[in-house]
């Protein structure tokens, strides 16, 4: 760049990145290379040591790991077990299974009414629509734990505890997902619809056959952090679910697994196996999901 | 003349239907979970009840008064508020910290932000299992004895919030400083800033629309915080770390829905607030096409 | 196979009028070119043709039909758009049938539109990427290929149903000069093929001239001429098009009538038409009409010489006034004068254009 910047402009001299560095820089850069890396190895070990802690606890016999002086920072009398220990004595597997078809129940409903609703206010004409989106939009401001009370009670009344229908129905509408969508379907080009029109295609099939594939990246990304967001849940379950042997999430069911510290090794097994799913779902989606979560913060 | 009108009319009547069609489904799921219990909420506060939570006698704003100035709701609000402040300067300087270290062209960086970002593969619930062993005096492995201590249970809790938000604010802090022009940078360079003076003559104020978002969405979290206290300090010891949400748990037998009530409709306008910022901040940034 | 008809046809959102009181009848197998700058209501005149957009007032008829209510899809027309709309989800073979799919077509040796089989589809669309020289890319989606060859899908898109009208709406803009002068022609050679009825929107009168039979040109949501490119060159109705199609345009300068002639300053032209002493006017020249030479009544200061190879474009200062300037073209074989440099100016009588100042009208003569 300064060379061209150079030849471009006889005779003004360019400052900044020079062809030429001065000798000590590469060796400067080098060293500052090294510095960078020692300070994010430092960092990652210390986001990385809340788990390192609690796995050597989780694969330490108890009782080794409590003797004095044994460090925290290594596995005492290692026992793999513990695993499986955790996930018949806290029926992980079935939780688990309860958790996903709450999840898939949760964020299909969510795909379906905010697709839906987000064409509407996309691409239809009716009357009041500005009024019914910003009522839309004032469901960002009842989260599940202010209407946690008056809900119990509408889901006793409809005998929905320990119920799927009872712990997925209530989140099946989604004034994000609808705004995300919108925005989606609103990125689609004017012509695309116009072209669509002449060629005789009806709103429901536009809908389906051109406005979802298009904005496919946005309503992936909707999916995985609604995915996301329901596997995790807590309050909600906790609440509805009373029969907890038979009924229990898999975030409720570590709950049955923290009752005593002496069994705390197990606790943290179940825990790791709870973050498996989202471990995977990371890995495979990362880039839906550091889009969904920053969809909010940052333009475009 | 009125009947060449007649059938623009008819498709905006069609329109209009597919319309309500579509929009039926979210329309009944927030009217029968949001509107309605929200309308309860706010009506269940103005009547007292007896022991048994029946006998419901209209009292007006009374029992918001007394509620709202009372003790156990001012405690609620006062540990949901330090959890606040535990949770999210901690959450901006941290999150600032990661992003800006892992945003830097060096072999290798992705492995970095994926560490940096791995938090958010946990939940509250994963993570406050995590810190409940870590803290538990017992279990011994941070070998202190907060969680007995009435001063610190709060904040040996907030720290599996810290934790397990760590993903999340570097992903966001670390978009945000990807959206700074490198032209920006180079220009300061040639203006002869330093590398710490470019960091607060113009990184920070070019994204604070991330942090000021950032912000939001971690009070936001600290409010509803509920796993972390159950799972970690159940509310102890002696009620000191009983945050709002905590509470409101608390109240849902018959007798004290009355009570409960009241105490959400404060959460409720304490979120309001919070929300509102958001959603004006959301405005600012989204174009809305009619 | 149809004429398209605007019969006092308006549109208007809400007191912004966009399409004002137009009547222009676009003959079968007409290629009419709708040219304007932009904002003139051009694009708004051929979505309406589409039935994109709704008819405020007055009649549009697609052949015998009145169409002010016929759903796009029934209208037997196609579109070409500006940006192609090409769906990035789908092959160019699906592209290109998509128009297929769900309207009912008009098929030889019966007047029954109906639904084509696949198999029909399929000869059909090899049949429109032979035509466009798209069949090696049919399997591509519309991100691999390269701008001219979307154009061409875009093309393909519109000729597979037959339609009765074509629409094109800037179709060429994209493309880069080159490109956009041999699809000029490829345009022309289709139409001459098909003999059916093209109407194309542009703001580039080098479009407009070289593919019209015949040209509309708009302003401000109103027709201001329309006929051959021959006619409006010529003949400009008023000054918008004596200023609009030309370039450099045509040159300018106020006038008076003075009985059978028309004086400018010191010069006086003849000028046929009867009209009242001292009427101000407008009088035109264009730049290959004004030469540099003659008796030297008109004298000009050269302020700029562009030499462009094939010709050169020199503009003149005359009087004192810094506004009067005058642009002439200049054969590639003389010397153009230098800058600073006084010329004689001389101007060719009979085409001399004059309108008047008051309306912009063009006067007789």
């Amino acid at each position: 760049m300064g060379i061209e910047a150079e030849e471009l402009v006889p005779g003004v001299v360019v400052a900044g990145p020079r062809s030429e560095a001065p000798p000590e820089a590469p060796n400067r850069s080098w060293l500052a290379a090294v510095g960078w890396y020692v300070l994010l190895i430092g960092l990652s070990l210390l986001v990385l040591l809340p788990v390192w802690l609690t796995l050597m606890r989780a694969l330490s016999t108890p009782a080794a790991a409590v003797k004095p002086g044994a460090s925290p920072f290594l596995p005492h009398e290692v026992q793999w077990g513990v695993f499986r220990r955790a996930i018949d004595q806290g029926n992980l597997w079935a939780a688990l299974g309860r958790s996903m078809v709450v999840t898939i129940l949760i964020t299909g409903g969510q795909l379906v009414t905010s697709v839906l609703a987000a064409y509407a206010f996309a691409y239809l004409r009716f009357p009041f629509k500005r009024v019914i989106f910003a009522l839309f939009m004032a469901t960002l401001l009842l989260p599940i734990e202010v209407t946690l009370l008056p809900n119990l009670h509408t889901v006793r009344d409809l005998d929905w505890f320990n119920s799927y229908q009872g712990m997925a129905v209530p989140f099946m509408a989604t004034a994000l997902g609808t705004f995300l969508i919108r925005q989606g379907f609103l990125g689609v080009p004017s012509e695309i619809r116009d072209a669509t029109r002449l060629e005789g295609y009806g709103h429901w099939s536009y809908l389906w056959k051109f406005a979802v594939p298009l904005t496919r990246p946005v309503i992936a990304s909707f999916t995985v952090i609604s995915f996301l967001a329901a596997y995790n849940q807590y309050l909600w379950p906790r609440a509805v679910v009373t029969d907890s042997n038979n009924w229990s999430t898999i975030q409720i069911a570590l709950r049955d697994l923290t009752t005593t510290p002496e069994t705390s090794n197990i606790a943290v097994a179940g825990a790791l196996v709870a973050a498996i799913p989202i471990v995977v779902l990371l890995i495979l989606f990362s880039r839906q999901i550091v889009q969904g979560l920053t969809a909010g913060a940052v333009k475009g | 003349m009125a009947e060449r009108e007649t059938p623009a009319r008819a498709s905006r009547l069609a329109e209009t239907g597919m319309a309500a069609l579509f929009l039926a489904p979210s329309i009944i799921l927030f009217a029968l979970f949001f509107f309605y219990p929200f309308e309860q909420l706010v009506l269940r506060g103005l009547y007292r009840n007896n022991a048994q939570g029946t006998n419901l006698r209209y009292v007006g704003w009374s029992q918001y008064k007394d509620v709202l100035t009372g003790d156990d709701f001012r405690a609620g609000l006062v540990h949901s508020l330090q959890y606040v402040l535990y949770t999210v300067p901690a959450g901006l300087i941290l999150g600032t910290l990661l992003a800006v270290a892992a945003h830097r062209k060096l072999r290798g960086i992705r492995i970095f932000q994926t560490i940096f970002s791995s938090t958010v593969a946990t939940s509250v619930a994963v993570a406050s299992v995590l810190f409940y062993v870590l803290l538990n005096s017992q279990t011994g492995v941070l070998k202190v004895d907060w969680l007995n201590d009435p001063n610190l249970a709060l904040f040996g809790v907030s720290l599996s919030s810290i934790w397990q938000n760590l993903g999340l604010s570097f992903i966001i802090v670390l978009a945000g400083l990807q959206t700074v022009p490198t032209e920006l940078m180079e220009a300061a360079t040639l203006d002869g800033y330093g590398p710490v003076r470019r960091f607060f003559r113009i990184t920070l104020p070019l994204i604070s629309p991330v942090l000021l978002f950032l912000t939001v969405v971690l009070v936001i979290f600290a409010l509803q915080a509920f796993a972390q206290i159950e799972l970690i300090s159940r509310g102890g010891p002696a009620g000191h770390s009983e945050t709002l949400v905590y509470k409101i748990f608390q109240h849902q037998t018959p007798d004290q829905l009355g009570v409960g009530s009241v105490m959400a409709v404060g959460l409720f306008v304490v979120t309001f607030i919070v929300t509102l910022a958001q959603f004006l901040l959301l405005d600012r940034r989204v174009h809305y096409g009619d | 196979m149809a004429a398209v008809i605007f019969d006092g046809v308006t549109k208007r959102y809400g007191d912004v009028v966009a399409v004002d009181d137009l009547d222009l009848t676009i003959d079968h197998g007409e290629f009419m070119v709708l040219l304007g700058p932009s904002g003139c209501g051009k694009t708004t005149a051929l979505r309406m043709i589409a039935g994109l957009e709704e008819i405020s007032d007055g009649v549009l008829q697609i052949g015998d039909r009145v169409v002010n209510h016929v759903d796009p899809r029934d209208r037997d027309v196609a579109m070409v758009f500006q940006s192609y709309a090409l769906y990035p989800h789908m092959t160019v073979s699906k592209n290109i049938e998509s128009p297929l799919i769900t309207r009912p077509t008009v098929v030889e040796g019966s007047d029954q539109p109906r639904k084509l089989t696949k198999a029909e589809r399929a000869e059909r669309i090899a049949e429109a990427a032979r035509m466009l020289d798209l069949a090696p890319y049919l399997d591509r989606k519309p991100a691999a290929l390269s701008g001219g060859q979307r154009q061409r899908v875009a093309l393909a898109r519109a000729v597979v149903s037959r339609p009765a009208v074509y629409l094109m709406d800037e179709p060429l803009s994209n493309l880069d000069a080159k490109l956009r002068a041999q699809t000029r022609a490829e345009l022309v050679d289709l139409h001459q093929r098909f003999g059916t009825t093209i109407v194309y929107v542009t703001h580039d009168q080098i479009e407009a001239m070289t593919m019209a039979t015949r040209i509309a040109i708009m302003s401000q949501g109103k027709l201001q001429q329309v006929g051959t490119p021959r006619d409006v060159y010529d003949a400009p109705a008023n000054l918008f098009v004596a200023q609009f199609i030309g370039t450099p345009p045509m040159n300018t300068a106020p006038g008076k009538v003075s009985g059978d002639a028309v004086v400018v300053g010191e010069s006086r032209f003849r000028f046929a038409g009867r009209h009242d002493d001292g009427r101000d006017v407008v009088v035109g020249v264009r730049p290959e009409h004004l030469t540099i030479g003659g008796d030297g009544a008109v004298k000009g200061v050269v302020r700029h010489v562009e030499w462009l190879g094939y010709e050169a474009l020199v503009t003149c200062e005359v009087g004192a006034d810094a506004a009067n300037r005058f642009t002439l073209r200049q054969d590639a074989s003389a010397t153009p004068p230098a800058v600073g440099d006084t010329v004689p100016l001389q101007v060719a009588p009979e085409r001399v254009h004059v309108f008047d100042a008051a309306s912009t009208e063009r006067l007789g003569g």
